[in-house]
């Protein structure tokens, strides 16, 4: 103990020399296996596991098969009460709802709208005045005020989805906050600005299907229990199918065509429509049993610590395609849940001992809206200010090893420069920013759509591993063509599984990079900053 | 481990303790790197609730046969199961039997009469043969008895009593068990008989009639090998006594004559018919099976290293619990037996002899997965020894490391080396030995078919505590936990003995797969000369 301890502080009054610093990212690199990765993720992903699904058996199995593997390491347990589990508190609900013009025809639940409730009320009926607010957004950085001091309180607003970006680029360009185009922040403007009832239209170009989002809002909904209490005055919410929302403003006289062509201009201001709307909606509520994974290798300044990062859940058993009703979600995210435990066993094996503490934590409930990174955030295992980098992995390149790669977030903070040398040494280029991949991840809003996002919000420094853009000696657009069709064909579809073609030398590669970039936060001299201009900043 | 076959009836015998062949060069040790925190973690995974007792054909068995090939793959072994995986089907078999047999035209009553337990995989089974008394149905060369006389049996119904004529002459603590019926039914299929029955002889060495009514419900057994009888079952006492009577014999006449040496089989000058139409149900279920490839010459020689997987699944409840997670019986073997690849794996020696890795299947169940193994060994490896782990220590660092058949081949003194290089001793337990406990676990498919195998067990000279304890806790374990929901991860328990097992049992097959020769049977053992009409 004493001994160890003497060597250390020696270590750490030589300073950490770039040449030792080399040699141990090497280390750590090469102890990160691509039979581990294999074996985690044909495990994770097998049909055994049943898609390891939230609150489900499936989930409750990986998390445990998780712990295995932290306790086969010897790491120590970080979940609390020296477990490795940090219990997610989750409540599910299932809505039953209605909207109708005042004296008009009832919509039809699931073609033409869905509903829900925001906050933790069981049922809500409100009845107002529509408003129509563009797209909802009041973005000060960027001058743009959709709602221009118009009165909405006690009112139904309706907002389109997306950003005016979406269909002229010349508006809400990176580095702006990205999530002005989603559901949740729509909701919470109008919540603002007093509005009793809001709804999202639904209007392609979007992210998902308006198949995809009905079937969610069917079915049951799962946030944290803190999530079902942020309503404020929205007592009901939802989203209204583009041809429904079109007739609907057809009988107060306009259209939306020419509300939705007046939404895209700078200046447009909010329009109250003659059109009064019944909303209403029912709750029934449920606990959803879940866990963070959670697993600390103790550093030598164990106040501090690095994160990596990767959600364990998945879908679970849903509705079948071709006959398979399980959605083992191999690459989403077996692969990241993976490759974070090839990398924790390399660290282990190598036998490094960083500066910083490292998080190993395999996150729950990620689906579902990137719940148990949020749950991590609110009890973190170290005070926030104290972490300094969280690294994600989502979605692993299993697909085939590129000549390039790229960390998305990475370039908004000080772990750019280790991102970029990990990268060089493990003989990978940058991918240019304007590549088709880094465009695609940007039209996809990738950022925000996996755990980082949690913790970004929260000032901590992220990067988050991508797909690179040419595969081998293929040309630009080749690692973007392979993405395209997971995307288009498997992601979150029962083919996300172990019959699709997988290469782990190629994953194995890629995740080398963050093994050498999480020791490289681990023993760096200061904590990660954000950049001067990037848009997030640790809170004061 | 499965429970005590109540046909086997089992005392003491002494046997001579055997000079064994000194085996082998000697070369550098090898590191042996055993953590204590991996088997700690497979056990509690493997014995979860949410594992559900891991019962044959259940999800809760599918996840435990995949964290293990997971492990496998993890330490670099090669796939050894079928079309590249790790995993090798069994085809496990429920086969619910609705027979009618005449003798000479006249029906036997069932079940009041006979049972049948069917061994063919067809749904209606017929058989027309005569009937030949064949006594004791044994056929032991090391024990230079010959029930059969070279008589020919072919097509023809053999019928024989149960048990043995002498137990003085028959080793029936650690011997081959000849008195079970599947022996019995082995030899008389290894001659060409059709079918066999057994007379039930209560109170003579037979079983009660509760335990012979089983028989008409469903049995789980494995896809019928090529040569096998059609079906073998119980013939009741006093329709034994009728058939012989008809035959013109006497049923206690013979019974006399077949406790002696010179005895030959008689022919009864009775025909029986026999259809048997059969129920049968697949019952998914696999091995997992891996290898550490050997070097050379020998490569094609296979030393096996095997733990069950499977329990008892979800019961009948005991205060409430009905799940049987069987932390001891059989997640401490498994853990044991990854813990022992781990540190093979991890030791940078690559053997001349391949090393087959095993999680075996429906043990529980008869030992089914490790015979399906012996049946169909990995491709192009022929299985020569054998290692078996079934109930492990859990109670913590003892000085001794117990054994089951150490003295029957070469590979017990492999292992009282692997132990003295622990600094430990062995301990062959009479008392282990009384319980049957040779044949009730996996090593017992490899003997059967004469491949050299036993098991390691625990030890009872616990470091720092009385003498007696170890004992006490053995029986606490067999009285209280066993095949009960509550042979589950304790807080008292540790992972020092499994630890000190897992380093011998590492050592030991280390040994066995670099040995110039491969394991060889002991001079007396029963195992060692197989029957004549077996090859």
């Amino acid at each position: 103990m004493m001994r160890s301890a003497l060597l250390w502080l020696g270590v750490a009054l030589c300073g950490a020399a770039p040449v030792a610093s080399q040699r141990s990212e090497d280390a750590v690199a090469r102890a990160v296996r691509a039979g581990a990765l294999r074996a985690h993720v044909e495990f994770l992903a097998s049909d055994a596991l049943e898609g390891r699904g939230t609150g489900a058996r499936g989930g409750d199995l990986a998390a445990k098969y998780i712990a295995a593997q932290f306790a086969r390491l010897g790491l120590e347990p970080a979940g609390g009460d020296g477990t490795w589990f940090q219990r997610i508190p989750l409540r599910g609900r299932r809505f039953t709802s209605s909207l109708a013009a005042v004296g008009g025809p009832a919509l039809e639940a699931g073609s033409d709208f869905v509903g829900y409730l925001p906050g933790h009320d069981d049922s809500a009926s409100v009845t107002g005045d529509v408003v129509f607010v563009g797209y909802g957004i009041m973005a000060p950085e960027a001058g743009w005020d959709d709602y221009h001091d118009t009165d909405v309180r006690g009112k139904i607003v309706l907002a389109l989805a997306g950003t005016p970006g979406d269909r002229d680029s010349s508006f809400f360009r990176r580095p702006a906050r990205t999530d002005y185009g989603g559901r949740q922040y729509k909701v919470d403007e109008a919540a603002r600005h007093g509005a009793a009832a809001a709804f999202v239209i639904y209007r392609p170009p979007y992210l998902a299907t308006w198949s995809a989002i009905a079937d969610a809002w069917l079915g049951e909904q799962i946030r944290l229990e803190s999530g079902w209490t942020v309503g404020g005055p929205v007592q009901v919410a939802g989203w209204i199918n583009e041809p429904a929302a079109g007739r609907l403003i057809r009988q107060s006289g306009d259209s939306l065509d020419r509300l939705a062509a007046a939404a895209l201009r700078p200046g447009f201001a909010a329009v109250p429509l003659q059109l009064r709307l019944v909303a209403s909606a029912l709750a029934r509520t449920r606990t959803v049993p879940t866990v963070n994974v959670l697993a600390r290798l103790p550093g030598r300044r164990p106040a501090e610590a690095v994160l990596l990062g990767a959600h364990y859940d998945h879908l679970g058993i849903g509705r079948p395609v071709n006959g398979d009703s399980i959605y083992n979600g191999a690459l989403d995210n077996a692969s990241g849940t993976a490759g974070m435990l090839a990398v924790a066993e390399a660290f282990v094996t190598s036998g490094v001992r960083p500066r910083r503490s490292v998080l190993f934590a395999a996150f729950g409930a990620e689906e579902a809206g990137l719940l148990g990174s949020a749950a991590f955030i609110a009890r973190p295992m170290v005070p926030l200010a104290q972490l300094s980098a969280m690294l994600n992995l989502d979605g692993l390149n299993l697909l085939a090893d590129t000549r390039d790669i790229a960390s998305l977030g990475a370039d908004l903070s000080s772990l750019d420069g280790l991102f970029r040398r990990a990268a060089a040494a493990e003989g990978y280029a940058i991918t240019p920013p304007d590549s088709p991949i880094m465009q695609e991840a940007q039209a996809q809003d990738f950022f925000n759509r996996s755990d980082q996002a949690s913790f970004v919000h929260a000032g901590v420094p992220v990067a988050y591993l991508s797909f690179g853009d040419r595969i081998g000696a293929a040309p630009a657009g080749s690692g973007k063509a392979a993405l395209d069709d997971y995307m288009a064909h498997r992601y979150h579809q029962p083919s996300d599984d172990l019959h699709q073609p997988l290469d782990f030398e190629a994953g194995t590669h890629s995740v080398r990079v963050f093994a050498r970039m999480l020791l490289a936060a681990a023993d760096a001299p200061a904590r990660a900053q954000w950049k001067k201009d990037s848009p997030y900043q640790r809170p004061n | 481990m499965k429970p005590a076959n109540r046909v086997c009836r089992h005392c003491a015998v002494a046997f001579a303790l055997l000079a064994l062949p000194a085996a082998g060069h000697s070369q550098a040790a090898p590191v042996i790197r055993v953590r204590p925190a991996a088997i700690d973690a497979d056990i509690r995974f493997l014995s979860d609730d949410s594992l559900e007792g891991r019962g044959t054909g259940s999800r809760g068995g599918r996840v435990a046969a995949e964290f293990i090939a997971a492990q496998f793959r993890r330490m670099g072994l090669e796939p050894a199961g079928d079309s590249g995986t790790y995993f090798q089907a069994v085809e496990l078999l429920g086969r619910t039997p609705s027979p009618s047999i005449s003798v000479n035209g006249t029906p036997l009553r069932y079940p009041e009469d006979y049972v049948v337990a069917p061994v063919s995989d067809d749904s209606l089974t017929r058989v027309s043969g005569e009937v030949v008394f064949a006594g004791y149905g044994i056929v032991s060369p090391a024990r230079k008895w010959d029930d059969y006389k070279g008589a020919d049996v072919r097509g023809k119904v053999v019928l024989v009593l149960p048990g043995d004529p002498d137990s003085t002459r028959f080793d029936r603590l650690t011997g081959r068990p000849w008195v079970a019926v599947r022996e019995k039914a082995d030899v008389a299929a290894r001659r060409g008989a059709a079918a066999l029955l057994v007379v039930q002889s209560e109170g003579r060495g037979g079983v009660p009639w509760p335990a012979v009514q089983a028989f008409t419900r469903e049995r789980i057994s494995l896809a019928a090998p090529a040569s096998a009888v059609a079906f073998w079952g119980w013939l009741s006492d006093s329709a034994a006594g009728a058939l012989a009577t008809q035959a013109g014999q006497d049923l206690a006449r013979l019974r006399d004559a077949a406790a002696r040496r010179d005895f030959r089989p008689v022919p009864l000058d009775l025909r029986l018919e026999a259809e048997v139409r059969t129920a049968v149900r697949r019952i998914p279920t696999a091995n997992v099976v891996a290898k550490l490839p050997g070097r050379g010459p020998r490569a094609g020689e296979a030393i096996a290293v095997g733990a069950h997987y499977d329990h008892l699944g979800i019961g009948p409840p005991v205060n409430g619990d009905s799940i049987y997670n069987g932390a001891e019986d059989n997640a401490s073997g498994v853990a044991c037996m990854l813990a022992g690849a781990d540190a093979v794996a991890g030791s940078g020696v690559r053997p001349a002899r391949t090393i087959v890795f095993a999680a075996f299947a429906a043990e529980e169940l008869g030992l089914q997965g490790s015979e399906w193994l012996v049946r169909h060994p990995p491709a192009g490896l022929r299985l020569v020894g054998a290692f078996a782990m079934d109930v492990l220590n859990l109670y913590g660092k003892t000085r001794d490391i117990g054994t089951v058949g150490v003295k029957q081949s070469s590979l017990g003194e492999l292992v009282r080396r692997a132990a003295a290089a622990q600094k430990m001793t062995i301990n062959e337990d009479p008392d282990d030995l009384r319980r049957g406990r040779f044949f009730r676990s996996d090593n017992y498919a490899f003997a059967r078919e004469n491949i050299p195998a036993m098991r390691i067990v625990n030890g009872v000279d616990f470091v720092g505590r009385p003498p007696d304890w170890g004992r006490e806790q053995r029986e606490k374990y067999w009285n209280e936990r066993y095949h009960r929901p509550n042979d589950e991860l304790a807080p008292w328990m540790n992972m020092d003995g499994i630890t000190q097992q897992a380093r011998v049992l590492a050592r030991a097959v280390l040994a066995a797969a670099e040995a110039p020769t491969a394991p060889a049977w002991a001079a007396t053992s029963d195992f060692r000369l197989p029957d004549p009409a077996a090859r």
